[in-house]
């Protein structure tokens, strides 16, 4: 479903923004860590901030429609993955160490911008991480230009 | 309409386009969006402005179902906050339209990219609640930082009060600039008076200075603040490039080839903000003050006010000194004596009115016609005072009337020639007078020009 090329972007140093919706399709908005495509191309496994009983988390858990948007810090390219939550539960040990080492390589890639690197790692948080899995169903080239939009 | 929780006058910085911003959106079939946009404006206490450039999903999500998310981050602290929107409208003329519009060209032109990046609109949302996000902490209310610049604004203007001429206010606008607001890096540009073009006649923290060089109107932060008339804020410009290779862009895409001899506009190399305001007198364009630092966020939109504030200040000094046509009584004559040594070869090319000494590069153009009209005259009789006045009425150099700019031409032939140490100087040594300082013989040649400048230096056919 998604080519090399694309999956090695989602793999790097890239700002991950991750949506959800309510029933009154509200958006709410979390930032994601250690995105991981599967071997088959067909899921993707990440972690959020999504405390019980927060907005997120009702989401993930009551309707489970996610979107998944992929940007360098110079947002000079952008990717995004539409798709259903298939699973949200506690991170394993090797999802945390997958978030580890993204919110070092996002902290180096934005301070290649100029972004200090205390800046960029406030941008983490922490608490109420859980993990979630979800079909890739459609993938979208979002770098800015008049293709913006165009499916992948 | 209910107070928001946090209110968007104290976060400000979040609404300047340093940082991108995440924006999301939802489908009315309940699909949710999430794109990256680079400028979340303010507009008012409950009002903010998103670009509208590219997001063709985003845009018929907002038509279905209004309701967005945006997280902004503060660009010094590293504070996030959500903000849950609700989309009003579209403007595509207009004030908060131009002012966005004006800053997203100026970083086209500078990148290059004119073609592609056109702002399509800017979208109106309201504001329906605003709270930190993340681990970010409430922010303490602050206390004015309009009232905190009135002291220093006194003390630039008292500074600006106290020159004497337009060299020096010139000089100390810049060094006040970076003294009492930390504006270190900074280039003083005039209008040329065919109106196509700017030149820069004054810089601060540069090496070498850039006297000299010219930007045409129309490229860059510099030209497009000249073009529109408008301040331009570029509070993050890691993604773009310098200045001057925007110039030297334009004018290869225009066919010609960028001149070896010329002067570069200097620039920073790691250059992370700029800010480029536009410089007013009698309704009419006089010039463009141009502002680079190290740091991102230096030059947000919330200092605009203050960079029109400083730019029309600076403007008014230097018109009411460039007009003035008054005249000092003449020096005692300096004592003349037989120059010595290897004589100086100073090379006049009609084609651009471009002045080389010893086969170095000192200026073309109006100074260019200025400098060989002293050398020549001091060549025939050994003179070395001249006046303003005598330059103004010398229909060969082709001043126009009124606005002559001939204080800021004599200030870039001073500087070229002072920084050239070529053996060649011309000092003001009183109002509205010059000297003229030569440390060698001279031998003038003129290089005619076959090409369409060729009647502009016929002599003229008398009556």
């Amino acid at each position: 479903m998604l080519d090399a090329a694309v999956v090695e972007f989602i793999h790097g140093g890239v700002a991950v923004g991750v949506a959800t919706r309510d029933d009154d399709l509200r958006p709410e908005f979390a930032r994601g860590w250690g995105p991981e495509v599967s071997a088959d191309g067909r899921s993707l496994t990440l972690c959020v901030s999504a405390p019980e009983g927060s907005r997120m988390r009702a989401n993930l858990e009551r309707n489970g429609a996610v979107a998944v948007g992929f940007s360098p810090p110079t947002i000079a390219r952008a990717v995004q993955v539409k798709g259903v939550a298939t699973l949200v539960g506690e991170p394993e040990p090797a999802d945390l160490e997958r978030v580890e080492r993204h919110v070092r390589s996002f902290v180096a890639e934005a301070e290649r911008i100029g972004a200090p690197a205390e800046l960029s790692e406030r941008m983490f948080v922490g608490t109420g991480l859980v993990v979630v899995r979800l079909s890739i169903d459609e993938v979208f080239d979002q770098t800015p230009g008049p293709t913006a939009g165009r499916r992948l | 309409m209910s107070e928001l929780s946090v209110p968007l006058e104290s976060i400000r910085p979040c609404l300047q386009g340093v940082l991108p911003s995440w924006l999301v959106t939802c489908s009315a079939e309940g699909v949710p969006n999430a794109t990256i946009l680079s400028i979340v404006r303010y507009v008012d206490f409950e009002r903010v402005a998103l670009t509208r450039q590219f997001f063709n999903k985003t845009r018929a999500n907002l038509d279905e179902n209004p309701q967005a998310l945006v997280i902004v981050v503060d660009p010094g602290s590293g504070d996030q906050f959500a903000l849950d929107l609700r989309y009003l409208h579209t403007e595509s003329e207009g004030a908060i339209f131009d002012e966005v519009e004006a800053n997203l060209t100026a970083v086209a032109s500078q990148m290059g990219m004119s073609d592609v990046f056109r702002l399509r609109g800017v979208d109106i949302h309201r504001v329906l609640r605003c709270d930190t996000f993340g681990e970010t902490a409430a922010p303490e209310p602050k206390r004015s930082a309009d009232r905190d610049a009135l002291p220093v604004l006194d003390e630039f203007m008292r500074r600006l009060a106290l020159c004497v001429d337009y060299a020096d206010a010139a000089r100390v606008g810049l060094e006040t600039l970076d003294d009492l607001f930390g504006f270190a890096y900074s280039i003083l540009l005039t209008a040329d008076e065919r109106g196509d073009r700017l030149f820069a006649v004054a810089s601060n923290g540069y090496v070498p200075s850039g006297v000299g060089a010219e930007v045409p109107v129309g490229v860059g932060l510099v030209g497009v603040a000249a073009d529109r008339r408008r301040v331009v804020c570029v509070p993050n410009l890691a993604r773009t490039r310098a200045m001057n290779a925007a110039v030297q862009d334009s004018i290869r895409r225009s066919g010609a080839e960028p001149s070896g001899v010329e002067i570069e506009l200097p620039g920073l190399e790691r250059v992370q903000s700029a800010a480029a305001v536009p410089l007013l007198a009698h309704g009419e364009l006089t010039g463009v003050l141009y502002l680079e630092s190290e740091r991102q966020g230096d030059f947000s939109p919330g200092k605009e006010r203050l960079l029109r504030i400083l730019g029309a200040q600076l403007s008014a000094t230097l018109a009411v000194l460039e007009a003035d046509r008054g005249e000092s009584g003449p020096a005692e004559p300096a004592p003349t004596t037989a120059l010595q040594g290897e004589p100086l070869a100073v090379a006049y090319y009609q084609a651009d009115d471009s002045v080389f000494v010893d086969d170095a590069y000192v200026v073309k153009g109006v100074p260019g016609r200025i400098m060989w009209k002293l050398l020549r005259e001091h060549a025939a009789d050994g003179r070395t005072s001249f006046t303003n006045r005598e330059l103004r009425l010398d229909e060969r150099l082709g001043l126009p009337a009124g606005n002559d700019n001939l204080e800021a031409r004599l200030l870039v032939l001073r500087k070229r020639l002072a920084a050239l140490e070529c053996g060649v100087t011309v000092e003001r040594v009183a109002r509205g007078r010059l000297s003229l300082g030569v440390s060698a013989p001279l031998t003038l040649v003129e290089v005619p020009t076959t090409g369409p400048m060729r009647a502009a230096h016929q002599p003229s056919a008398g009556g």
